[in-house]
């Protein structure tokens, strides 16, 4: 037990000088280890070169890859005019094109902040120029990126499923029903929200609109029908079908679109490189941490905990929210996931709770935690396209955050809005 | 300084190739099983290993352009005398992780080294030596940025062509 309150406050106080979190989880294992000289150190390097040489964790690199190429090849743009068909008419119009752009990106990235950045990009501005409240514009592309995370194919729901052994196509389904619930309620709020305030849509409707923006938005549109379809129909892994995805996204932005240059091609690697590295190191430490808390058997010693004193399924499921959503305000996202993810479910287990189910609501807590003050990315990278101070987005982002959290009631304590598509699929 | 401003070209060059040789193995392998019925032996542990070695060789391109997520709350409250002693402790942090990291990752090699991957043939030395080598690469950036912090040298946005980061 000493050694556990070690490491989380060896995490705390170098996470708090603002050494990456990478770095943080690594010392607070290996100093521990040192100390107590009850493991060897091996441990640590063995647990990192695990995570790292891994085909299923390279699902992400190449969801990252994929969505980047998509963006540069003028994906975006073209699934924001096909929202504005839709729905640009009603009050708010442009903050629900957001939201309902953010719901397509999100089926062809895997994670929240390039959503935010690639539809945020776009839209912001335009929100701005049009009238709305620089705070408002985007605290509604913020809070829409969480999309990305819900609607596959997904960062998060990958990172959980490899942990935990669970099947990832499963996950993937589970997120979809989620992501729905949360576009709407995203779309009421910005909509009531808009109407208090005047935000008046502008572009009339007209079908002949829709069918035409469909018809540009239509080969980036094929792309979750083809990652899903292909995962689904046993012909390859998600791994595999991340790689089908670059190549289908390099096809659409040459061929299709034609926004896609040869020499955009170095710039794209190294940044989709960057990001891989950054999250794969949080994964690799993190999962030298996770390993030594299960090697000092904090999951047993927890799931007797719950047992001895007859936790019910509700009181563990409240628990796991109101945790989650503390933790989420300063913790990075996949780190949490390997961490608790196989603390969790064994309590889980015990209690009958589905781990594809117990997945989603680690998954929709967490993907929250971005949009909250202080350590929200989501927001970061929202305040940074709007050029705004943070005080001035946090103001906003408060309606939205209520929305969430009903969200993580509706997904933990109704686990039929994610599973009953599951269920149809497994 | 020249070296390593060398040395910082060649990881990007690496990571470039790394990424789009694992994106065109593994669309390649799906393509080979589809259509001519035939598993690759070697594919995936090819994709495998290069993944590793990316991630770290990567992961020392991403501290120089600042992309590996920290929590700013306490540090942006630091009274502005102050903050940059901050920076560096957190830094020296950061290094020794790194040494630990290397010596560590060292044994780990030695270890291996002999061993005979079983698809591709190759020694799981040069695999595991990913770990020792990513982190004598991070170390060598972060020397760099505490010598920038410390304006001592500049190294600017060398060794890293995209500022863009998500």
């Amino acid at each position: 037990m000493e050694v556990i309150i070690m490491m989380f406050a060896i995490f705390c106080l170098l996470a708090a000088l603002n050494v990456p979190i990478a770095f943080t989880l690594g010392f607070a294992t290996i100093i521990p280890l040192l100390i107590t000289e009850e493991f060897p150190l091996v441990t640590v390097t063995m647990a990192m070169t695990q995570a790292i040489d891994s085909f299923p964790f390279m699902a992400i690199p190449f969801f990252i890859l994929a969505g980047t190429l998509m963006d540069k090849g003028g994906i975006s743009q073209r699934l924001v005019s096909f929202a504005d068909s839709m729905v640009g008419s009603v009050y708010g119009g442009l903050a629900i094109v957001t939201v309902v752009a953010s719901t397509f990106f999100g089926a062809i990235s895997g994670s929240a902040p390039a959503t935010v950045a690639a539809i945020g990009g776009i839209m912001i501005p335009y929100m701005v120029k049009e009238g709305y409240s620089a705070g408002f514009a985007s605290a509604v592309a913020a809070s829409a990126g969480c999309l990305g995370l819900f609607i596959p194919p997904s960062i998060a729901m990958i990172t959980y499923g490899v942990t935990t052994g669970q099947s990832i196509g499963a996950l993937f389904i589970g997120g979809v029903g989620p992501g729905l619930i949360t576009a709407f309620g995203l779309c009421l709020v910005s909509y009531l929200i808009s109407k208090k305030r005047g935000y008046k849509g502008k572009m009339p409707f007209a079908m002949k609109n829709v069918r035409a923006t469909g018809k540009n938005a239509l080969y980036p549109l094929l792309m979750p029908v083809i990652i899903l379809g292909g995962i689904y129909g046993g012909i390859f892994t998600p791994t595999e079908a991340a790689a089908v995805a670059v190549v289908y996204a390099l096809i659409v932005g040459f061929f299709f679109t034609r926004e896609l240059k040869i020499a955009d091609l170095p710039g794209i690697l190294t940044s989709s490189t960057v990001t891989t590295a950054m999250i794969m190191l949080i994964i690799a430490t993190a999962s030298s941490f996770g390993r030594l808390l299960t090697l000092l058997e904090l999951p047993a010693a927890l799931v007797n905990f719950v047992v001895e004193n007859n936790v019910s399924a509700i009181v563990f499921l409240l628990i796991i929210n109101l945790a989650m959503l503390v933790i989420g305000t300063f913790m990075e996202l996949n780190a949490t996931i390997l961490i608790l993810a196989p603390i969790l479910l064994p309590i889980a287990n015990t209690l009958g709770i589905d781990p594809i189910h117990l997945g989603i609501i680690i998954v929709v807590n967490m993907t929250f935690g971005l949009l909250t003050p202080p350590l929200g990315v989501n927001l970061f990278v929202s305040c940074g396209i709007a050029k705004i101070k943070f005080d001035e987005l946090c103001r906003e982002i408060y309606p939205f955050l209520a929305v969430a959290v009903l969200i993580v009631f509706i997904v933990t304590y109704i686990p039929q809005a994610s599973m009953w598509l599951v269920k149809l699929f497994y | 300084m020249r070296i390593v401003r060398l040395l910082w070209k060649a990881e990007i060059a690496f990571v470039m190739a790394a990424m789009g040789v694992m994106s065109i193995v593994t669309f390649g392998a799906v393509v080979s099983r589809f259509s001519f019925h035939y598993a690759l032996p070697w594919s995936e542990e090819l994709v495998r290993y290069l993944f590793a070695w990316t991630t770290m060789v990567g992961s020392s391109i991403a501290l120089r352009a600042g992309a590996h997520i920290g929590i700013n709350v306490v540090t942006e409250r630091v009274p502005q005398s102050l903050k940059k002693a901050v920076a560096v402790i957190g830094m020296i942090f950061s290094m020794s992780f790194c040494v630990a990291l290397f010596f560590i990752g060292w044994d780990q090699m030695m270890n291996q080294l002999g061993q005979i991957s079983p698809g591709m043939e190759v020694d799981m030395g040069i695999v595991y030596a990913c770990l020792p080598a990513g982190a004598m690469l991070m170390l060598i950036s972060l020397v760099a940025l505490l010598l920038q912090e410390l304006n001592l040298i500049n190294i600017g946005s060398s060794g890293i062509e995209v500022k863009e980061v998500i």
